[in-house]
């Protein structure tokens, strides 16, 4: 009898055992290996109040959980869809000028203290401190008045007014800093601290190690309050030279790639261990015309003409010029806004590819055809330079073909190609005629204030070509206040029609981003504002792990 | 001795001198500065770029920042990397190793290459095979060092995968590999990177080796071993070789530069992580500490390679000693 209870208890033991074993196994599945990201850069640093480069902002938004994040469809208006992350919860005041957040006491900073509410608004304080140098600092001080502490886990954040879009920038922006391991430290140096080098966050993954010019290495969280990263780490390798990168992605020594240069798209296709995914992009070219003339005070001999840009931008077959340059790779821009934002609207009437219209108003405007087949009015030739910088590969392959189009229409263009410090420089002392230029945008149409609108043309601001129509900036501003999206997209369709009659500049292209990974690699659908954003649920497929998958040693 | 090495070196220091002013001068002249590329971004007032400005004192006029430039080097302060966000004298503490072991290997596996290649090549003179090694080392030299590099990362690293394309150690792996295997996994990264610039560098060296070799071969000492009896390879490795040496010392003071320049390229292509790449993407975002202080160190390794040329040409040869 006691032989058969001892059998029986042990039974029972093995089984129990084995339905822990498999337990764990089932938890366990798909968890593991180390997923190696081929970048061109650095980071330059890592704490997050001044962080601009991609790979810093995939660093340290892996090392740092937000209070929110936007969800998929990525609406910008108010909260509907947003993740909670820090904050469990959130609820807003009567007069929707204050967000209450409610923070999962479970939350931890990697040292162990826990994170509290005090972090949040310690946050804001570094933020908004001109002595810290914040890329977001400005945005922030316009927007958020303060942040009051409730308790531990509870703040409430303040607006100076409603806007649609208040809690989208402010989760999408603000990220909690320990103030215990940085209060102390001198605001001007916060950048320069060791902080800034190897940071402590508090989100699924934890810092290793950055060796400037070779990796930076990141580690899951094994305790992370939201359950632990499927992967076991993350590796940037950095190498400066695209095709290094490609390389390291072809022989198998890197896995993932965000953004694959159109000409090696054919062979990655053709690889059977690649696989290629299309991305939504944020970025557009354009061509802006300078309206002023910087030494005379002025408008500009020829762009302070609207007829004479009109006619320019008719002269210009964009579709040609971009499939060109872009092959199936990119779209002609329809305005000053990326086909992925919501507030998009490629319904606007544009100034389509009419050269005989084009010739037609030139004729009219008295600017007439030369023996040398230049157009000149009273003498005056019509030709002006565009310069652009060589740090786009694009854009220098895209200008001689505008340059060659406009001389058929009898224009003619000196193409200058910048370094692209110099570049800058003539952009922002607005020392140009027309430039060659593009812009990367957010999920949210609000940068379109800095860059076109009369508040971005004064010194300094993004607006280089002085476009200023307070028509225009009034739908800017009524679409950006507008609670109701309906509502709000009426204001911007309104707006980008305005820009594209008045053409102040030509809208060319909207890159198609294609990102290369190994098949190894298990990826949901990549955010297009932010492709890391899913890779704590990423993993690498069982049965097609390396060696470097296996090499390595857990720590807590 | 004393002498000549007192000579160099105030030679060596004007010259270390005057390069790290111009370059001074060249990179402030340049369009830009550190915050230029790095803060252009629609959100950033160009109140936040000032004060960052103001902060490390680029608002100051030129010849103020020098004389500061100058008193925090005398103290040893290099100042702070703005594209790689560390202290400048832990960047070059990263990376000139680096670049030494990487030029290191190459000057050494060029100069034996080098060396063997001309001997061999004036021993056969007039030979089809030395006609054949002659135009392969004319076409090593008028190839383009990027374009060695690239074809040496194709064939090795990408067609036959016997190296890995990149970097200098495995990113992945190095950390949990024992002191033997880390050793070698140096070495693996090292053979491409450091094979093609020992190519250009043995191309090079072997036509002054091959033109100094003929010029002692029909000396009357090399005449007396032969008739006495010395087997020819005797006569070729133990006399003439050592006494076309002497030429050779001093060319490898010229040599540095070079491939102080060849690094730049090879090692942006291999990702390899010294000075050379370092100082390309510092002076592309403008990193005024960074760039001076690569300046100094490359200025004062060629400088001290130099001198340790002429010193050791003119150990070997005491007729040198006496023109200095």
């Amino acid at each position: 009898m006691r032989l058969l209870l001892t059998t029986l208890q042990r039974g029972a033991k093995r089984s129990l055992a084995a339905a822990a074993l498999a337990a764990a196994a089932c938890e366990n599945a798909g968890r593991g290996g180390t997923l190696i990201i081929a970048s061109g850069q650095d980071p330059q640093n890592l704490f997050p109040p001044t962080t601009d480069r991609v790979v810093a902002r995939a660093v340290t938004e892996l090392l740092f959980d937000k209070l929110a994040d936007v969800g998929p469809a990525l609406n910008t208006i108010g909260a509907a869809g947003f993740q909670p992350r820090l904050a469990r919860s959130w609820d807003w005041s009567r007069d929707s000028l204050g967000v209450t957040f409610h923070l999962d006491p479970r939350a931890r900073w990697q040292d162990g203290h826990a994170v509290r509410a005090a972090d949040v608004r310690f946050a804001l304080d570094v933020y908004t401190d001109t002595l810290v140098g914040s890329r977001s600092g400005a945005d922030l001080r316009s927007r958020i008045d303060s942040i009051s502490v409730g308790d531990s886990l509870t703040c409430t954040v303040w607006f100076k007014e409603r806007t649609p879009e208040n809690f989208y920038n402010l989760v999408n922006t603000l990220i909690p800093l320990p103030v215990h391991l940085l209060g102390r430290t001198p605001r001007d140096s916060l950048e320069r601290s060791d902080f800034a080098r190897a940071p402590v966050g508090n989100g699924p993954f934890r810092f290793v190690r950055w060796e400037p010019l070779q990796r930076v290495e990141i580690v899951a969280t094994e305790s992370f309050y939201r359950g632990r990263a499927k992967l076991d780490r993350v590796i940037w390798t950095i190498a400066p030279v695209m095709t290094t990168l490609v390389q390291q992605l072809f022989a198998g020594e890197a896995d993932f790639m965000d953004e694959l240069p159109p000409a090696d798209l054919p062979a990655a296709a053709g690889n059977p261990d690649l696989r290629i995914v299309r991305r939504a992009s944020y970025g557009y070219g354009f061509l802006q015309f300078n309206l002023h003339d910087n030494e005379r005070s002025a408008a500009h001999r020829l762009f302070g003409d609207r007829e004479l840009r009109r006619a320019l931008t008719r002269a210009l077959d964009r579709a040609t010029i971009v499939r060109s340059v872009f092959d199936s790779l990119g779209v002609v821009a329809r305005g000053p806004f990326v086909r992925a934002q919501w507030a998009a609207d490629t319904t606007v009437a544009q100034l389509g590819f009419d050269r005989a219209a084009a010739v037609r108003t030139l004729d009219s405007l008295g600017w007439r055809v030369g023996s040398d087949g230049i157009r000149s009015r009273a003498g005056i030739p019509l030709e002006f330079t565009v310069i652009v910088s060589t740090a786009s590969k694009n854009r220098t392959r895209l200008a001689p073909l505008v340059q060659e189009q406009w001389r058929q229409a009898g224009i003619r263009v000196d193409l200058q190609s910048l370094d692209d410090n110099a570049f800058n420089e003539r952009r922002r002392s607005r020392r140009f005629d027309a430039l060659l230029n593009g812009l990367a945008t957010t999920p949210s149409p609000s940068g379109i204030r800095q860059s076109w609108t009369s508040s971005g043309a004064k010194e300094g601001g993004f607006n280089a070509g002085r476009y200023e129509n307070a028509v225009f900036d009034a739908e800017v501003d009524s679409g950006l206040a507008a609670g109701a999206p309906r509502a709000a997209k009426a204001h911007f369709r309104a707006a980008y029609q305005i820009i594209a009659d008045d053409a102040p500049a030509i809208f060319l292209y909207e890159p198609v981003t294609v990102a290369a990974m190994s098949r190894r690699l298990e990826t949901g659908p990549l955010r297009g504002d932010a492709w890391w954003s899913g890779i704590p649920a990423w993993s690498i497929v069982a049965n097609e792990r390396r060696r470097r998958d296996s090499t390595f040693s857990r720590s807590p | 001795m004393r002498r000549l090495l007192v000579s160099r070196a105030a030679q060596s220091a004007v010259v270390i001198a005057l390069v790290a002013t111009l370059a001074f001068v060249l990179i402030h002249l340049a369009p830009g500065d550190p915050f230029s590329t790095s803060l252009d971004d629609p959100r950033v007032g160009s109140e936040i770029r000032d004060r960052q400005r103001a902060l490390f004192g680029y608002d100051r006029p030129l010849p103020e920042q020098y004389v500061r430039w100058v008193g925090n080097l005398a103290r040893g302060e290099l100042g702070y990397s703005h594209t790689l966000g560390s202290p400048v004298a832990e960047v070059l503490r990263d990376t000139v190793p680096h670049t030494l072991l990487l030029m290191g290997t190459a000057l050494v596996l060029g100069l034996i290459g080098g060396v063997a290649l001309g001997t061999w090549q004036a021993s056969r003179r007039g030979s089809v095979a030395e006609h054949a090694a002659g135009a392969a080392i004319l076409f090593a030299l008028s190839v383009p060092e990027f374009l060695l590099a690239l074809g040496a990362l194709a064939l090795f690293a990408i067609h036959l995968r016997w190296l890995p394309v990149s970097g200098m150690v495995d990113p992945a792996m190095h950390d949990s590999m024992g002191l033997v295997r880390r050793v070698a996994d140096v070495v693996r990264h090292l053979a491409l990177p450091a094979g093609t610039l020992a190519l250009v560098t043995a191309a090079g060296v072997s036509r002054y080796q091959r033109t100094a070799v003929l010029a002692v071969l029909p000396e009357d000492f090399l005449r007396s071993a032969r008739a006495k009896g010395a087997r020819r390879s005797v006569v070729l490795v133990r006399h003439a070789l050592r006494n076309a040496l002497g030429p050779l010392i001093a060319i490898c003071g010229l040599l540095l530069p070079a491939l102080l320049g060849g690094a730049v390229v090879v090692e942006r292509i291999f990702a390899w992580p010294g000075m050379g790449r370092m100082m390309v993407d510092a002076v592309g975002g403008r990193d005024y500490p960074l760039v001076l202080a690569g300046v100094l160190a490359g200025s004062v390794l060629v400088a001290v390679g130099g001198a340790a040329a002429d010193v050791l040409a003119s150990l070997a040869d005491p007729r040198l000693r006496n023109r200095t």
